[in-house]
């Protein structure tokens, strides 16, 4: 099922590694560090549910986070960097791992509400899903439905996103079990 | 999991994860293992240690995969292991969920036809599975050794490019899914003990798999590349 995907960006590497071994081993999420020079980075911050980036890389990758705002948490060792931001993640010297537990806990429990909001197939979704199962292939289902093939292609990608199937014949067998086709 | 060297104590080893019995079976290790260590057991059974030791790390530690040490063993080596594999699959873990879930069809109520669509997903699963083992067997594997016979110069490990191999899988996407529909999507009344027997073997099947894919796709596939246009 979907794991919550992480992105660190900060030059810190010892804080990088430490939030890394946090997320992942009591969150179970899927988490990266990334190089900010790297070229994949656009694609890495479009694909993870949440971002954590210190002030530098904030500033650095400006263009890339202004979009993601909603899922970008400003890692700082600053307490007055916190007054002008939404959501925060407070690390400096002294911060004992509870404390960053806590704040992490927080934090993840409103990203996770929200995807768990989005388990549900929307209407549209159901109507890909049925076309799927029919066998018709996406530019087929663009046409029944008049939508653009990257929208058949991005229907698809929640549609397996939400549901934890991936192959054509787990969907048909998904449409089957719950009464979407025959 | 800590990382097995030749010094390790076989029972550590199971006994930290159990899932690698079936490893060691492929091996002709079987349980009893006494307090042989790693390099004993080898002796024993003639083996090439460093190889025992790297597949049961890969095995164990999904992050742990050392491309360019998997790429300097021999690949008939490698074969030999992948063969065992099929053969587990064949002989061992594709019965053991088919009777299984023979059985949860017989025992389930007539009326939860989810379990009947579940079945035949499987059916599927499994013929495109075994269509595998058999093209692995008649040949894939023997071109790969006829062309390392006939390359039998090729320097080991240095020239074979690593990394930037498509990975993708049609059949472990396939096994996912049908752990997630009975994870998630199953509805209906049916035997508790033997769904749980039909899932626990399909998610050993999905391990399995998962793990020596990695030393099929980006160890063995780049090697018969690379023999391919020697």
């Amino acid at each position: 099922m979907h794991r919550l995907s992480a992105l660190i960006l900060t030059t810190d590497t010892l804080r990088a590694l430490g939030l890394k071994h946090l997320l992942e081993s009591l969150f179970d999420t899927d988490t990266h560090i990334a190089p900010q020079a790297a070229q994949s980075l656009a694609d890495e911050v479009e694909r993870c549910d949440i971002i954590f980036a210190d002030g530098h890389s904030c500033i650095s990758c400006l263009d890339l986070l202004i979009p993601k705002k909603a899922k970008t948490v400003l890692l700082t060792s600053n307490s007055a960097d916190k007054q002008h931001i939404d959501s925060w993640l407070h690390i400096d010297a002294s911060t004992d791992s509870d404390h960053i537990v806590e704040q992490i806990t927080s934090i993840l429990k409103h990203i996770k509400r929200n995807s768990m909001e989005r388990m549900e197939l929307s209407a549209r979704e159901t109507d890909v899903l049925r076309l799927v199962a029919q066998g018709m292939t996406n530019k087929e289902i663009a046409d029944n439905l008049n939508i653009s093939i990257n929208t058949v292609l991005s229907h698809r990608k929640n549609i397996s996103a939400k549901l934890g199937i991936k192959s054509v014949s787990g969907l048909c067998v998904y449409a089957m079990m719950n009464g979407i086709i025959n | 999991m800590a990382l097995i060297d030749k010094y390790s104590k076989l029972s550590d080893v199971i006994l930290e994860d159990p899932s690698v019995i079936t490893i060691l079976n492929r091996f002709n290790i079987f349980l009893g293992v006494g307090d042989k260590t790693v390099e004993q057991a080898c002796a024993e059974k003639k083996l090439d240690t460093d190889f025992f030791t790297i597949i049961l790390n890969t095995f164990s530690n999904e992050e742990y995969f050392p491309e360019k040490l998997f790429k300097n063993f021999d690949v008939k080596i490698i074969i030999d292991y992948l063969n065992c594999t099929n053969n587990y699959y064949r002989q061992f873990i594709i019965p053991n969920i088919e009777s299984h879930f023979n059985l949860l069809l017989q025992r389930s109520e007539d009326d939860n036809t989810n379990l009947e669509l579940l079945h035949k997903f499987f059916l599927e699963v499994k013929t495109e599975l075994q269509g595998r083992i058999n093209s692995d067997s008649s040949t894939l594997f023997p071109e790969i050794i006829r062309l390392d016979n006939a390359a039998s110069n090729r320097p080991c490990g240095i020239d074979v490019p690593v990394g930037n191999v498509e990975t993708n899988d049609a059949i472990e996407d396939k096994i996912d899914d049908l752990v997630n529909m009975f994870v998630i999507h199953l509805t209906g009344k049916y035997d508790t003990n033997l769904c749980i027997a039909v899932l626990f073997a399909i998610i050993s099947l999905k391990k399995d798999l998962c793990q020596n894919n990695r030393i099929r796709n980006r160890i063995l596939m780049p090697i018969f590349n690379f023999l391919k246009n020697a």
